[in-house]
Formats: C-alpha cells, sequence, structure tokens
C-alpha cells in the first residue's frame, strides 16, 4: 500500500519554479544586508555623537571642578612653591589625594569609556560597510 | 515497506553537503548561502505551492522563508538536520499566511474542550488500494491532495514527496508525534476516499 502511494507521490509533477525567483530571493537579502549595516552605522554614528558630547559636557564640568577645588589650590603650589613642597613631599601627596574631586573624574570617565566603545562601534561598522562595498 | 529513519539516523545520516556548505558559509564564505538557496528553492516553492495552490502567493512565500533563514541563521542549530529547520520556517512562514488571511479557522479544529476533532474521526471505510494504481489517480493526484485538509496535505507531500519521516514531520509541524501519525493516517484514509471510485 505505501508503496503505491510513495510512487504516486514521486511521480507527482513538481510545479515549475518562476522565473527569476532565485535571483530575487538573493537580491531580497542583498538589500536586507545593506539595511542592517546602514542602521548599524546610523546607530554608531548616534551613538559617538552622544558620547562625544556627553564627553565634552563633564569635561568642562570635571575641569570647573577641579578648578575651584582645594585639590587645585593645593597643586598650583608645585609651581610657586616647588621647594617646600619636595620637602614636605609626603605630606602633600597625602593631601593631594585627600583633596582630589574623586566623584568627579568617576563622572569623567564613564563618558570616556562609552565614547572609546562608540568609536570602537564606529570604525567596526564603517569597516564592514567598505568592505561590503569592495565585494 | 517504507524506510523510517529516526531524527538520530538521519542526523548521522545529513547530507554531508549541507554540513559543508554551512560551514563555509558560517566561516565567511557569503556565497555558500546561494547553494542553499540553488539547492532547495525547488522543494521548498513545491510545498509551499501544494499547500497555497497560487503561484504568485507561493513565490512571495518562498522569498520570505529565504530571507527568515538567513536571518535567524544564528539560530540553526548545525546538531540539527538543515533540511528540516528549513521546511519548519517554510510552514510556520504559510501557516501565518493562512492565518492572516484567516482562511484556515485553526479554532475550528478544536472543541470547547481544547480537543482536536480530527482525532475523534471515526475511521473512514477503506476503498481499496486497486483505486490507487489506476493512472488517472496518478493524473489527478494534485487535485485530489488540494481537496485534502491543509495539515494533512501538509504531512503526506512532506512525508511521501519530500521523504520526512513522521519524527521530523513532528518536529517540523511542532505537534507530539502520535498526532502526526494519527493525522498521516486520517490524511491516507481522506486521500482514498477522495479518490474517484470507478
Amino acid at each position: 500500500m505505501t508503496q503505491n502511494i510513495q510512487n504516486l507521490f514521486k511521480n507527482l509533477k513538481n510545479a515549475d519554479i518562476p522565473a527569476g525567483l532565485e535571483a530575487k530571493i538573493l537580491k531580497n537579502i542583498a538589500l536586507q544586508k545593506k539595511w542592517q549595516a546602514q542602521k548599524r552605522l546610523i546607530l554608531a554614528d548616534a551613538l559617538t555623537l552622544g558620547s562625544l558630547g556627553a564627553f565634552i559636557f563633564v569635561l568642562l564640568n570635571f575641569w570647573n571642578g577641579i578648578a575651584r577645588s582645594e585639590f587645585w589650590s593645593l597643586a598650583k603650589l608645585v609651581f610657586t612653591d616647588a621647594g617646600i613642597v619636595a620637602n614636605h613631599w609626603m605630606d602633600f601627596s597625602f593631601s593631594l589625594l585627600e583633596t582630589f574631586p574623586a566623584a568627579h573624574a568617576a563622572v569623567f570617565l564613564a563618558p570616556v569609556f562609552l565614547l572609546l566603545l562608540s568609536a570602537n562601534f564606529y570604525f567596526k561598522s564603517a569597516n564592514k560597510n567598505h568592505t561590503k562595498a569592495w565585494v | 515497506m517504507l524506510p523510517t529513519s529516526d531524527v538520530g539516523s538521519e542526523l548521522r545520516s545529513m547530507n554531508k553537503s549541507d554540513r559543508k556548505i554551512i560551514e563555509e558559509y558560517l566561516s565567511g564564505e557569503e556565497a555558500a548561502f546561494s547553494e542553499l538557496v540553488k539547492k532547495y528553492l525547488k522543494p521548498v516553492y513545491n510545498f509551499i505551492f501544494r499547500l497555497v495552490n497560487n503561484r504568485d502567493v507561493a513565490e512571495d512565500l518562498t522569498q520570505e522563508t529565504f530571507v527568515k533563514v538567513w536571518k535567524n541563521f544564528h539560530r540553526y542549530s548545525q546538531d540539527k538536520s538543515f533540511k528540516t529547520w528549513l521546511f519548519t520556517i517554510a510552514k510556520n512562514t504559510t501557516f501565518d499566511y493562512f492565518k492572516k488571511k484567516k482562511e484556515i479557522p485553526f479554532s475550528r479544529f478544536t472543541d470547547d474542550e481544547g480537543k482536536s476533532w480530527l482525532e475523534n474521526i471515526e475511521d473512514e471505510n477503506f476503498l481499496p488500494d486497486e483505486i490507487l494504481e489506476r493512472k488517472n489517480i496518478a493524473e489527478d493526484l494534485e487535485s485530489i491532495l488540494q481537496k485534502l485538509p491543509l495539515h494533512h496535505r501538509a504531512i503526506l507531500v512532506l512525508h511521501y514527496k519530500e521523504e520526512f519521516s513522521l519524527q521530523e514531520i513532528a518536529e517540523i509541524l511542532d505537534e507530539p508525534y502520535n498526532t502526526i501519525k494519527s493525522r498521516h493516517q486520517r490524511g491516507l484514509a481522506k486521500l482514498k476516499s477522495s479518490c474517484p471510485n470507478q
């Protein structure tokens, strides 16, 4: 019984594939690939610009923070009273450490890290796009 | 006796060129994907065409299937049969099409308790096997297939035309093995009962 059915189905005529279907599929996939690459690049652009803006904002704040802090007042002594600083270098170092605006520095490092990551992502995406353009 | 193969032996005997092509593709050989398209375009198109019975729709759904395969390739597990995975996507794409068109009221297949009435159909009287041997049956098989319910048609085409085992068909259709086995029998019964009795 199953042999009859098998034979029946084996002899079932296959429909003709529409002309150019294979090419259409591959073209469709190529378009999808291109769009994916473009989306990646747009995202990389947005991330890089965003993190660059955040970096500049934080940098300015960090600089203002440093300039107004006791840390900077102490640090300036290196230029104005180098001899005294040299004689009391250990106390000077501890004072610098105590007054260092660590919070500002931490906040500053975050956008730096983000900027480096997004720049890496941007260059990778741009490189992929460029390579595919040549293939 | 129909040669049966469980999933394990199917994997072992999986076409080596499939594995080779996929390895090449995964190692960055983009052109390898087009080899897969070339190889499976005809069977996938014919499978979909037999379900939808419309060339334009079959063409669109076939395109959609291969694009989905490409997009989801990272989800393909190399310890499974690529052909099974591909036909699963083809089946899902086709069934989604029917759901959107609302041509197949899937809820109609289950009663209020969620049981499928298809499983409770009494065995129909089997017609003599000689019915299947008549030449006109072979010629009319295409139109006879179109009279069958979608699920039965899919099972018969996958089993007898594409030579998937019932276990693999269970995977493709995402149904329990016993359900597929039962529907296979129902499908055969309906096939025979749909044959003109001359």
